[in-house]
């Protein structure tokens, strides 16, 4: 809409003109006025924003307490049972399938003790080996990561065996899993660990026959807060870009700050829908918690009447035998043919 | 509840929402991949501290269908080295690139074991842990031997 102003009076504004140029202004703001958003970021966290609009920019986001004792976890089914949220990306979600999954999922928990773990959570996974001297392969290490929904939830554990680091991938519900101890149950600041592998090799060693750590009846998930160094020269991930609470970062050059600051996208936290993106929705949780129930229900009653505990005791006479009919048959023909 | 958002990040949120993606590079050994031998033999320990590092150089592969399989090598499988100048066979013993199958190991270095024509290897000892199903394949066997711990 290419307008010359030249050609008019200014001292004569017509109406038409007024709304013209209004309409300019406003095209012209729209085209080359788009502020980029780490900008927007920028002047809202200034004093002088601060000033005029109060308090919007302090209220949230809520400072981190390290000296409130977080020990406690809601002991919500989403934390204790992750592996039975589905996918919240909805055309990806097959509610059969999801159903049917649980069905096999809680059949499986009849069968092994599935405990309760976190990401930062120390482990044994005993699993069936046909090849070792006792048949069993047993790992230790500590989970740094879950993932997948439904039967297909796995987690890793990553440990340092004589020297070198190994990362083994584990299906939750894998039948050839015999065993699986929580050594130390604890939870981290972070829901990925990946970046223990920069760590210095203290941090990710556990001896395979450490003792499990008893925590007192009652008590809530532990967290663990503790600050990982990233000492390696050679970063698998640029992690100074991804806020991650549990690592300590060495002293990095400015633009290597300024680009994390970017990518970071720190107005995300403010993003509701988002936020409601990523829960799944409270009836689909109802209808899981549902089931977990009526399975915890089952387990106690399987419990109850599996073998070891119940004696078999025969209400009738065991069904004759096919030589005992043979011989009745042969004695009512000798009967008969007498 | 949205104090409790922030304190206790949700597993969901950050399996969908990652901002970096957690799929692993393929972190397979390839052409010119460089790898450490954990033998114990005198060109390994002599190898490992030539000027240049001892790389890969040929795949043996058996690949029926797909032609692509054959330039990449993962765990368990013979390659060709370069190693002080010369050339030797190996068997690749740990592997950096994920494997998403039951119990298959994952190694923070590349690993090799070096073996002759025949498949014996060379060296008496193997200095690192060795994933368990070396034991399983027949290939493997004289390998899973001389091995210390496995993973």
């Amino acid at each position: 809409m290419a307008l010359s102003f030249s050609t008019t009076n200014k001292f004569l504004l017509n109406n038409q003109q007024i709304l013209r140029s209004v309409l300019i202004l406003s095209v012209r703001y729209k085209q080359r006025g788009h502020i980029a958003d780490h900008l927007v970021e920028h002047h809202r966290q200034s004093p002088l924003g601060k000033l005029k609009n109060g308090a919007a920019v302090d209220a949230f986001p809520p400072k981190d307490d390290t000296t409130k004792d977080l020990r406690t976890t809601p002991h919500d089914f989403k934390y204790v049972y992750p592996d039975f949220l589905p996918n919240p990306i909805p055309y990806l979600r097959d509610r059969i399938l999801e159903k049917l999954e649980r069905k096999d999922m809680f059949r499986r928990r009849q069968q092994i003790d599935i405990p309760e773990f976190y990401v930062g959570s120390i482990l044994a996974v005993t699993s069936a080996d046909p090849y070792a001297p006792n048949r069993r392969h047993r790992f230790v290490g500590i989970c740094i990561q879950r993932e997948r929904h439904g039967l297909k939830h796995q987690f890793t554990l990553r440990n340092i065996v004589d020297g070198l680091g190994v990362e083994i991938s584990y299906e939750l519900y894998n039948p050839t899993i015999t065993k699986i101890e929580v050594l130390k149950l604890e939870r981290r600041l972070d829901e990925n660990l990946a970046y223990l592998r920069d760590a210095p090799p203290e941090y990710c060693t556990f001896p395979f026959d450490m003792e499990p750590v008893k925590l007192p009846p009652g008590a809530g998930v532990p967290l663990n807060t503790i600050q990982v160094p990233i000492t390696s020269t050679h970063w698998q991930y640029k992690w100074e870009r991804h806020d991650l609470k549990g690592i300590l970062l060495p002293s990095l050059p400015r633009s290597v700050r300024k680009a994390a600051e970017r990518f970071g996208e720190p107005w995300r936290q403010w993003d509701i829908m988002r936020q409601y993106r990523t829960e799944i929705h409270d009836d689909d949780k109802a209808e899981i918690y549902e089931d977990i129930e009526k399975h915890k229900e089952d387990l106690a009653q399987y419990r109850i009447d599996s073998k070891e505990n119940v004696k078999i005791t025969r209400a009738r006479p065991k069904a004759a035998g096919r030589k005992a009919i043979l011989d009745n048959s042969n004695r009512s023909n000798m009967s008969t043919s007498k | 509840m949205n104090i409790l958002g922030k304190l206790l990040p949700t597993t969901i949120d950050f399996i969908t929402y990652r901002s970096f993606s957690m799929t692993v590079p393929l972190y397979h050994l390839q052409k010119v991949s460089r790898v450490h031998v954990v033998d114990n033999s005198k060109l390994a320990l002599d190898g490992n501290v030539y000027k240049r590092m001892p790389r890969i150089i040929h795949c043996y592969k058996k690949n029926n269908n797909l032609t692509r399989t054959r330039l990449t090598a993962g765990l368990g499988d013979k390659v060709l080295l370069a190693i002080k100048g010369q050339m030797k066979k190996a068997i690749i013993v740990g592997c950096q690139q994920r494997i998403r199958k039951p119990n298959v190991p994952q190694f923070d270095k590349n690993n090799v074991v070096l073996i002759d024509d025949d498949g014996n290897p060379i060296g008496t000892r193997i200095l690192a842990p060795i994933p368990a199903f070396f034991r399983t394949r027949g290939d493997l066997a004289k390998i899973a031997a001389i091995a210390t711990t496995f993973v």
